[in-house]
């Protein structure tokens, strides 16, 4: 999609590693931040983000905006986030395909939704909202889950393609997600993959997780494990060369070795694209 | 069953992620939650319900460790988890931010039955939060009150930046921030400040003099009238030069 060129492999921007942005240090294709984080009045975090965007190409990602609550959108997020829009310039937005507040209160979780029409025409409209407030498209992101609802209607990934479609907006695919939401549920990761339309994918998400013995739980406190690598993989080979992002939230390495994680994703992206262009001109 | 409307759904989820208000209990899972979950093993519904209402508490409990280190380890980690699970119940987050989710627990810790000194002491650190991302503001340098003419001065004003918070206290906590064993200090009436100079935050103990003479320029006195807190002149004219050094006034002309 237009609105989310191809930036490379890049890396979820924490604390942690601040001083190596201000020290200029940090070598990567793209960074992305937590919108929330930002929504400060000035200070450390400002500045370092304002170093970043200089050297690099910022996404804003955001856990609060709560596109599947029931209250109405905050109006003062919706300022705080379009003020950091104006200042920063990101390549571009993105949330998740989830509730978190309800009657004023914010849980500051990625809660599921019940997969069903309700649910679309909510999401979707508030979607077409933001994006119309922020005069650009958005990306939208599945979640990890841990329950799942006997009234949803539709399976998670024709959700997901139908907020898309309904809302036009992008699709921000955490291939992690996809892994630990299909192990918890039972379904296929890859009929997931199969069935969301490449064309709506603009940023895809690597993180690792914790095996709990009962489920799987989005941690993001590891490294991407073999399983969603090659998940990652078929993913190229789907939806071909995507913005991708490594996660790392908890329990946080040295930035190196989260680098590697990006560095890891752009090794299988060039793989595979290699081999799609040696078929092509096998085939020619 | 009809199935739930989304409103009442996620009214039963938070029901069955927050804690009792009275008695910072866990609650079972809302049987209107319960009714429209699937199944399948290993887990039953509540106990997925659980791993919801576990990751609440776990990441609003890390943000307030995170915001109060002092207040965490002077309680011990299970008091704090007691403590800040039944202020979570009680004070819920209402920002999509979860930066200002500890704005109420220094006045809840001044309701609980703890160390007096402990309510003191978070609001020493909710202030050194507030300063932490305060905006950004010119100060004041000396070559700006180089350039004043000495007949000009008696009529200056300043303005306080915004990256300062000034508190009193019945406890001398800026010395419990410091040396945890100082908790066996005896109440004592403490003025302080709190200012983030570049990207640091800073906090001293203020006299009495100072305590005035700030709190006239604060409130927009003229230099003339906030050197009338001290017995000497020079001794205001020392502490307006330390307030620049720390970089907390501005110009108000």
């Amino acid at each position: 999609m237009d609105d989310f060129p191809y930036l490379g492999h890049g890396i979820g921007l924490r604390t942690k590693h601040f001083p190596r942005v201000l020290d200029g240090s940090l070598a990567v294709d793209w960074l992305e931040v937590i919108s929330e984080n930002f929504m400060i009045r000035g200070g450390r975090p400002l500045a370092v983000l304002e170093k970043a965007r200089a050297a690099v190409p910022v996404v804003l990602h955001g856990v609060s905006l709560s596109l599947g609550s029931t209250d109405p959108l905050s109006e003062g997020y919706l300022r705080a986030l379009g003020d950091l829009v104006a200042r920063f310039a990101p390549a571009w937005v993105s949330d998740h395909l989830c509730w978190g507040s309800v009657a004023g209160r914010h849980a500051h979780d990625l809660l599921p939704l019940p997969f069903t029409e309700e649910a679309v025409a909510l999401v979707a409209g508030r979607v077409r909202a933001v994006q119309e407030r922020l005069g650009r498209r958005i990306l939208v992101e599945n979640v990890s889950s841990y329950l799942t609802y006997t009234h949803s209607t539709m399976t998670e990934w024709d959700f997901l393609t139908a907020v898309a479609e309904e809302a036009d907006c992008g699709i921000l695919l955490d291939v992690n997600n996809v892994y630990v939401s299909a192990s918890n549920h039972g379904f296929s990761a890859e009929d997931y993959l199969d069935g969301v339309p490449p064309e709506r994918v603009g940023q895809i998400h690597l993180a690792g997780h914790s095996d709990k013995g009962t489920h799987l739980l989005d941690t993001h406190d590891g490294p991407v494990i073999a399983p969603v690598w090659r998940l990652y993989r078929r993913a190229v080979e789907r939806f071909g060369r995507v913005s991708t992002l490594a996660e790392w939230d908890d329990r946080i390495p040295e930035l190196e070795e989260v680098v590697a994680q990006a560095e890891c994703a752009r090794r299988i992206e060039s793989e595979v694209c290699s081999e799609v262009q040696g078929g092509r001109a096998r085939s020619a | 069953m009809a199935a739930p409307a989304l409103r009442e759904l996620q009214e039963a989820f938070w029901r069955s992620l927050t804690r009792v208000a009275a008695t910072g209990e866990r609650p079972p899972a809302d049987p209107a939650l319960l009714a429209v979950l699937s199944s399948p093993p290993p887990l039953a519904p509540a106990e997925r319900v659980r791993i919801y209402a576990d990751m609440y508490y776990l990441r609003l409990l890390d943000v307030l460790r995170e915001g109060f280190p002092r207040v965490c380890a002077l309680l011990g980690e299970e008091a704090f988890e007691r403590l800040g699970g039944l202020y979570l119940a009680r004070h819920p987050s209402t920002d999509p931010s979860v930066r200002h989710v500890g704005g109420a627990f220094a006045a809840f810790l001044g309701t609980e039955p703890v160390p007096a000194y402990l309510a003191d002491l978070a609001r020493l650190e909710w202030a050194r939060l507030e300063v932490f991302d305060a905006p950004d503001a010119p100060v004041l340098t000396l070559d700006q009150l180089r350039a004043v003419p000495p007949g000009d001065w008696p009529g200056l004003r300043f303005a306080p930046v915004a990256a300062l918070e000034r508190l009193v206290t019945a406890w001398p906590v800026h010395r419990i921030w410091q040396d945890e064993s100082a908790t066996a200090a005896a109440p004592a009436r403490t003025a302080l400040r709190v200012w983030r100079q570049g990207f640091a935050v800073y906090q001293t103990a203020m006299e009495a003099d100072e305590e005035r003479a700030l709190a006239g320029l604060v409130t927009g006195r003229t230099f003339a009238a906030v050197c009338e807190a001290f017995d000497a002149p020079a001794d205001a004219g020392a502490l307006l030069l330390r307030w620049i050094e720390d970089g907390i006034i501005a110009r108000a002309w």
